[in-house]
C-alpha cells in the first residue's frame, strides 16, 4: 500500500471532458440562452425572460396550441406503436422456430429492417405506398380501397405506424426471444408435470421471466416513437395539413422554417424535460423491479 | 414448449411483411424508369443494371458515398482517440484514492457471500 496517490491521471479525461463541453454542453447552454430571448434577424436579440415557455403551456396562443397538438399527436403515436409493437413482438418470439438453420434465418430476417437507415426506411415506404409505382398503394386501389397517404389523414397515419411497426417490432422480437432462450427447460418440465395449460405456462412462467426485457424494450420504443422525426418527415412531411407534425417536425418548422430561435429554442428544452422525466420514470421502475425479484429469489 | 399454434404460418406471415418492402426497392432498382412508371410488374421484365452503373459511376451520386465514409472515418478516430484514454484515467485515480483509504482491494477481494439454503 505505498503505491502514491497520482491525481495526475485525470488529465487522461481532460480530452473526452472538452470534447462533451464543446459539443453538448455548449450548445445546450446556448440553446438555453436563446429560449430567453426574442430575435428579428440580423443577429439582434431582446431578452424575453419566460414569456416563450409562458406562451408554450398557454393552449390559446399560437405557439402554445402548435405545441400541445404536436405533443397529443406524438403521445398517441407512441401508445398505438407500444400497443402493436410489444404484443406483436411477443407472438413473434414465442412463434420463432426452437432450433435448427431455421433459427439463424429467422433472426437474420428480422434483423434486415434494424440494419437500414432511417432515410432508406422512409424512402422504402413512400414509394411502397404508392397508388402509381408502389406494390402497397397499387394493389389496395385496386382492390377497392381508395388509399392515398398524400392527401388521406387516416392513410397518412396508418403508412407511419405500419412503417413503424416495420421497422422496430423485430427489436421487441428479438429481445423478448433472447428473455425466453434464458428459461431454463426444468421450468417447462415442471409446468408440464403440473399438468399447466399453454395459456398458464405463458402467464406464470413466460411473462414474468420477459418482465426486465418487455420494459426495457417498452422503454426504447417509447423514447424512439417520442422523437422520431425521419421517417414521417421522408413519407409525409406531417401533413396532410399537420395531421401527422410530431414535436420534433413541428420544432423544426419553428426552428429553421420560420427562424423563430426563441420559440423554438423553449420548445426543445420542455421537449427534452419531458424525455428525462420519462426516462426517470421508467429507471425507477426498473430498478425497483430487480429489487422486488432479488427479494423474492431471497425469501424462497 | 415455448411455442404456440399455428406459429409457423404467424412467423411466416411477419417475415414475408418485413421482406416485401425490401423486394420492392431490390425489384425496382433493377428497372429502368420507363417500366417503373408505365406498367406495373412484380419482376423486373427487362432487368438492367444501369441503376447501379450510375450511382457508381456519376459524381454527383457516388460523392455521397465518399462523404459518408469520411465522416464515420474521422468521427472514429476523434471519438476513440478521446475516449480510449478516459475511463483508465478515471479509474487509475480511483483506484489509488481506494489504496489510500485501503478499502476497495478489500472489498473485492472479499469471497462470494453464499446465499441461506432454503431446505
Amino acid at each position: 500500500m505505498d503505491k502514491t496517490v497520482n491525481q495526475k491521471a485525470w488529465f487522461l479525461v481532460l480530452p473526452v471532458f472538452l470534447v462533451v463541453a464543446f459539443s453538448a454542453v455548449l450548445p445546450l447552454m446556448t440553446v438555453v440562452n436563446y429560449s430567453m430571448q426574442d430575435t428579428f434577424g440580423n443577429n439582434q436579440f431582446f431578452w424575453n425572460g419566460v414569456g416563450w415557455f409562458k406562451e408554450l403551456l398557454d393552449p390559446s396562443t399560437d405557439l402554445g396550441g402548435r405545441f400541445l397538438a404536436s405533443l397529443w399527436r406524438n403521445l398517441f403515436f407512441s401508445a398505438v406503436i407500444l400497443a402493436i409493437e410489444v404484443p406483436l413482438g411477443i407472438v413473434v418470439a414465442l412463434s420463432m422456430p426452437r432450433q435448427g438453420w431455421s433459427v439463424a434465418a429467422c433472426l437474420v430476417i428480422l434483423a434486415l429492417p434494424l440494419l437500414i437507415p432511417w432515410n432508406v426506411v422512409g424512402t422504402i415506404w413512400q414509394i411502397f405506398g404508392r397508388p402509381d409505382i408502389g406494390l402497397l398503394g397499387y394493389v389496395l386501389n385496386n382492390i377497392g380501397i381508395n388509399y392515398n397517404y398524400v392527401s388521406n389523414e387516416f392513410d397518412a397515419w396508418a403508412t407511419v405506424i405500419v412503417m413503424d411497426v416495420w421497422h422496430w417490432t423485430s427489436l421487441v422480437a428479438l429481445l423478448c426471444y433472447a428473455g425466453l432462450k434464458s428459461i431454463p427447460d426444468a421450468y417447462y418440465q415442471a409446468a408440464q408435470i403440473d399438468g399447466a395449460s399453454r395459456w398458464a405456462v405463458f402467464t406464470a412462467i413466460q411473462l414474468p421471466k420477459m418482465n426486465r426485457v418487455l420494459l426495457i424494450a417498452v422503454l426504447l420504443r417509447f423514447m424512439d416513437s417520442f422523437m422520431i422525426y425521419t421517417e414521417p418527415f421522408v413519407v409525409t412531411g406531417g401533413g396532410p395539413g399537420n395531421s401527422t407534425t410530431f414535436i420534433s417536425i413541428e420544432l423544426v418548422k419553428i426552428a429553421l422554417g420560420q427562424f423563430d430561435l426563441g420559440k423554438a429554442a423553449a420548445l426543445s428544452l420542455v421537449y427534452n424535460i419531458i424525455i428525462i422525466i420519462v426516462c426517470w420514470v421508467f429507471y425507477t421502475v426498473m430498478t425497483n423491479a430487480g429489487v422486488e425479484r432479488r427479494d423474492n429469489k431471497g425469501v424462497a | 414448449m415455448h411455442s404456440i399454434p399455428g406459429r409457423r404460418l404467424i412467423l411466416a406471415l411477419f417475415l414475408i411483411f418485413l421482406l416485401l418492402p425490401i423486394y420492392w426497392l431490390v425489384n425496382m432498382s433493377f428497372k429502368t424508369n420507363d417500366e417503373i412508371v408505365s406498367t406495373m410488374t412484380l419482376w423486373p421484365h427487362a432487368p438492367t443494371i444501369a441503376n447501379y452503373m450510375r450511382i457508381l459511376t456519376d459524381e454527383s451520386w457516388y460523392s455521397g458515398y465518399i462523404n459518408s465514409l469520411k465522416y464515420v472515418v474521422i468521427n472514429t478516430v476523434i471519438s476513440i482517440s478521446v475516449a480510449l484514454p478516459a475511463p483508465s484515467g478515471s479509474t487509475a485515480a480511483r483506484r489509488t484514492d481506494a489504496c489510500r483509504r485501503g478499502s476497495g482491494s478489500a472489498r473485492t477481494r472479499r469471497p462470494p457471500a453464499r446465499r441461506p439454503k432454503s431446505r
